[in-house]
């Protein structure tokens, strides 16, 4: 039986990148069968390794979730670009790669002698992207930055919140996924202009610029009518809901989501929550009352929510024609939710040191490519197979390199 | 096909059908910005979302939704009615000659139109069709109705944001809309790159949950490894185990301050009198897990705290960073407009727009391609603006057709 395609097979990456918001972007690539060269430095390899989480506790470089889940199908290589001879391995593995990742900070690359200028002496069509916090250019070029930082330099971290309490913005580092997309987008964009007229080129995809292109209607609000945003808690920055928030249910911090926008989806929530009086009082009968009592309505609201489960709430919400769901957290999303597992979003794989272990899968599903996750590499895995059979270097070559710690 | 022939794009070889609502909006402008010929095809009285607030000095009118021209600047518009005959042999005739066709309505809408993938796949097998919706084209929950704030909670995001003590806490500014509609455009441009392979189109199903799901950082790996479940955690970032279990936002003089990766400016915090013991043991500054033991975390936050009170957002932001420590100033979104590295950057664009008389800004390149770049065309379209330039044009009505078919709700 033929294995079926994978869309990026012709594609050859050479990817520098470490933590999370480059190895996010080429995750995509890797899952659609990209051959992705991941090179990890001597010793603590990908920051990733160290994070959690651990099973029982049990720390160890090829036993992160945190690495296996985001580098999953990448060929892992170990080399140490700041020795030459490292450099120039690295070099022979431009040749053969059609892009190269690298999410440092603005000067390493430079300082390697890797940087675009002198790899597209080496390979004039190549396509290199640079993700460093914000770009190589600018006042915050040399910014030391992770998730947190960034999300309050982009703005969104003072708008997300209650309006009587500090801002608290994201619980995890969202602008990795952002400043992710904003790599990975412009490389296959310059794929394809590639793939026409054999043309490459740098990319500066700092992580923070596209953050702030993604803060939404707020900005022409202000831009075109002058008005600054503040924290709304869970009520509509702009356009209007009435229900429109997170409510309370039964059982220990069980919440769901209630969205309710146009006439006819109040007259089926009322339906659903079985027509109680005072849903015909003045203050809750059209839209514009609505609007002017959200905090009493949102008590309501959580009155009868309390009766009910979050999954309760939602089923008999969505028999009514409401937008409604649960806060699901990720025990839900893996075993309780029957449209993921509809999906077969959660895979398990087969690892040398862990057994069985889970994955989160490929999002969207192609037709005929449908993508294919294999599981992280461990530990410089790949050292042999990359340096002997893709650059043809010899085993005597190879052990004397290991030796001398350039591999 | 058409080309833009002014400046060279990386996708300007490209025509896409926009059949979009809130969830893919933001997909089609990626592949507008990036060069691409978006057409948006509207039902014949303007898209729904041209009744999104805000709007332009806050008169409702189907012009002048800021939500809208946001979302589909560099975008031309044509007005068509799927659900008439000649208004699907119009758009098969538009298909014919498209690269990409980026729809979101609800699973079997077109196939019950004949204008599904197994359809129009036919017509042009080269053609990329991008589906996306809340859940998926099947599954249990296909016809689920669903909001951005609905798919942020099913998706996992929500569960992560917010204080202990309070409710979950939706992300600001249409974020679940944003990571499917992102999500779908690194789909297409996957579909195109096998294209460019292999000649062929093929359909991608997008759900925003998955997309959702797979953007949450430790949450999965959490539960799939350990059993855990992550919960809110207020500004803390999710996870102990990184380093730096101090992440706050803090109030300082002017404004707040994210306080991330690393303990603090002890010397500078000494020099203002308010480090107290922190510098006499060198467990705070380089043990992260002296730095978690509650009262030390407590002792800790309190001087971080006392010591931002002090100071400025900027001072703060540029002295840290200049030591290399990644603490930094919450912006807020007016501020963003006076940011010196965004306007150093040349993020901000002016979009004219004629009928007003006015110009406005707006965000501009969030990346930068050197050869083809991230270019501002125009702004977003009027309804069925570009009627006559396709219709008449490409497809030959003359304009006597063109009336019978306003007049029969065809377009």
């Amino acid at each position: 039986m033929a294995e079926t395609k994978m869309a990026l097979e012709n594609l050859t990456v050479l990817d520098f990148t470490w933590v999370l918001a480059g190895p996010g972007a080429v995750r995509y690539l890797a899952d659609h069968g990209a051959r992705v060269i991941k090179v990890e430095r001597k010793e603590l390899g990908d920051i990733g390794r160290h994070v959690l989480a651990f099973p029982n506790d049990e720390i160890g470089m090829n036993r992160s979730g945190y690495f296996n889940n985001i580098n999953r199908g990448k060929l892992g290589i170990t080399l140490n670009i700041a020795d030459p001879r490292g450099v120039t391995v690295a070099k022979e593995l431009v040749k053969i790669s059609d892009v190269v990742f690298e999410n440092f900070t603005r000067e390493v690359m430079k300082r390697r002698g890797l940087d675009y200028e002198v790899l597209k002496e080496i390979k004039p069509d190549i396509i290199m992207v640079s993700m460093s916090p914000a770009g190589h250019t600018g006042p915050y070029r040399d910014y030391v930055s992770f998730g947190p930082t960034l999300q309050a330099l982009s703005g969104i971290t003072y708008l997300m919140g209650s309006p009587d309490r500090d801002p608290v913005g994201f619980g995890f580092s969202y602008s990795d996924f952002t400043g992710g997309w904003g790599g990975v987008l412009p490389v296959l964009a310059a794929l394809h202009h590639r793939n026409r007229t054999g043309e490459g080129q740098w990319i500066d995809a700092g992580q923070l610029l596209p953050l702030v292109a993604l803060m939404g209607p707020g900005l022409l609000d202000y831009s075109v009518n002058g008005r600054g945003a503040t924290r709304l808690g869970n009520r509509l920055p702009w356009g209007y809901g009435a229900p429109h928030g997170a409510y309370p249910c039964r059982g220990d911090d069980r919440w769901c989501v209630i969205s309710v926008f146009h006439d006819k989806e109040w007259r089926g929530f009322c339906e659903a929550i079985g027509n109680p009086a005072w849903t015909k009082d003045n203050r809750f009968c059209t839209a514009t009352s609505r609007a002017a009592h959200a905090d009493e309505l949102d008590r309501l609201v959580g009155e009868w929510t309390r009766e009910h489960t979050d999954y309760e709430a939602m089923e008999v919400m969505q028999k009514h024609g409401v937008a409604a769901g649960v806060v699901q957290n990720s025990q839900d999303l893996i075993e309780r939710d029957p449209q993921m597992r509809h999906r077969g979003f959660f895979v398990y794989l087969e690892h040398p040191e862990l057994g069985t272990v889970g994955h989160e899968g490929v999002t969207f599903k192609l037709s005929e490519t449908p993508g294919k996750l294999r599981r992280a590499p461990l530990y410089g895995e790949y050292n042999d197979y990359v340096y002997g059979e893709l650059l043809g270097m010899s085993k005597e070559e190879i052990e004397l390199y290991t030796r001398d710690g350039v591999f | 096909m058409s080309e833009q022939s002014e400046e060279k794009t990386a996708l300007g070889d490209l025509r896409v059908l926009d059949l979009v609502d809130e969830k893919g909006a933001y997909c089609t402008k990626i592949l507008a910005d990036l060069g691409a010929d978006v057409i948006k095809i509207e039902p014949p009285g303007g898209d729904p979302t041209r009744d999104i607030p805000p709007f332009y000095h806050d008169v409702p009118h189907r012009e002048r939704s800021l939500y809208f021209w946001l979302y589909n600047s560099n975008k031309r518009s044509i007005t068509l009615n799927l659900e008439t005959t000649e208004g699907q042999d119009i758009f098969k005739r538009l298909v014919k000659t498209a690269d990409i066709l980026v729809e979101t309505f609800r699973p079997g809408y077109l196939d019950g139109l004949d204008l599904g993938y197994g359809v129009l796949g036919k017509i042009n097998p080269a053609l990329i069709m991008t589906s996306i919706t809340a859940y998926g084209q099947t599954g249990p929950y296909q016809d689920y109705k669903a909001s951005d704030i609905v798919g942020l909670a099913m998706g996992g995001m929500m569960n992560t944001c917010g204080y202990p003590d309070g409710p979950p806490v939706m992300p600001y500014g249409g974020q679940g809309y944003h990571v499917v509609a992102n999500h779908a455009a690194i789909a297409t441009l996957i579909a195109l790159f096998y294209r460019d392979m292999e000649g062929r189109g093929q359909h991608i199903d997008a759900s925003m949950q998955t997309a959702i799901a797979q953007s949450i950082e430790f949450g999965n790996e959490f539960y799939l490894y350990c059993g855990w479940v992550l919960k809110r955690q207020g500004t803390r970032h999710g996870s102990d185990g990184i380093g730096e279990p101090i992440s706050n936002v803090i109030p300082c003089q002017d404004g707040y301050l994210c306080t991330f990766g690393h303990a603090g400016p002890f010397d500078w915090m000494e020099a203002d009198g308010v480090a107290g013991t922190l510098k006499e043991d060198p467990r705070w500054l380089e043990d992260p897990l002296f730095r978690r033991i509650p009262e030390n975390r407590c002792y800790l936050e309190e001087r971080q705290r006392e010591w931002a009170m002090l100071h400025t957002r900027q001072e703060i932001t540029d002295g840290c960073q200049n030591m290399h420590i990644s603490w930094a100033k919450c912006n807020t979104l007016e501020e963003l407009f006076k940011d010196e590295h965004l306007l150093d950057r040349g993020f901000w664009v002016d979009v004219e727009h004629p009928e007003l008389g006015a110009a406005f800004k707006y965000p501009g390149a969030p990346y930068v391609l050197q050869k083809t770049p991230w270019r501002m065309k125009r702004r977003a379209p009027l309804t069925g603006e570009h009627n006559l330039e396709i219709y008449e044009k490409e497809l030959g009505f003359t304009r006597g057709e063109l009336c019978i078919l306003k007049s029969a709700g065809v377009i």
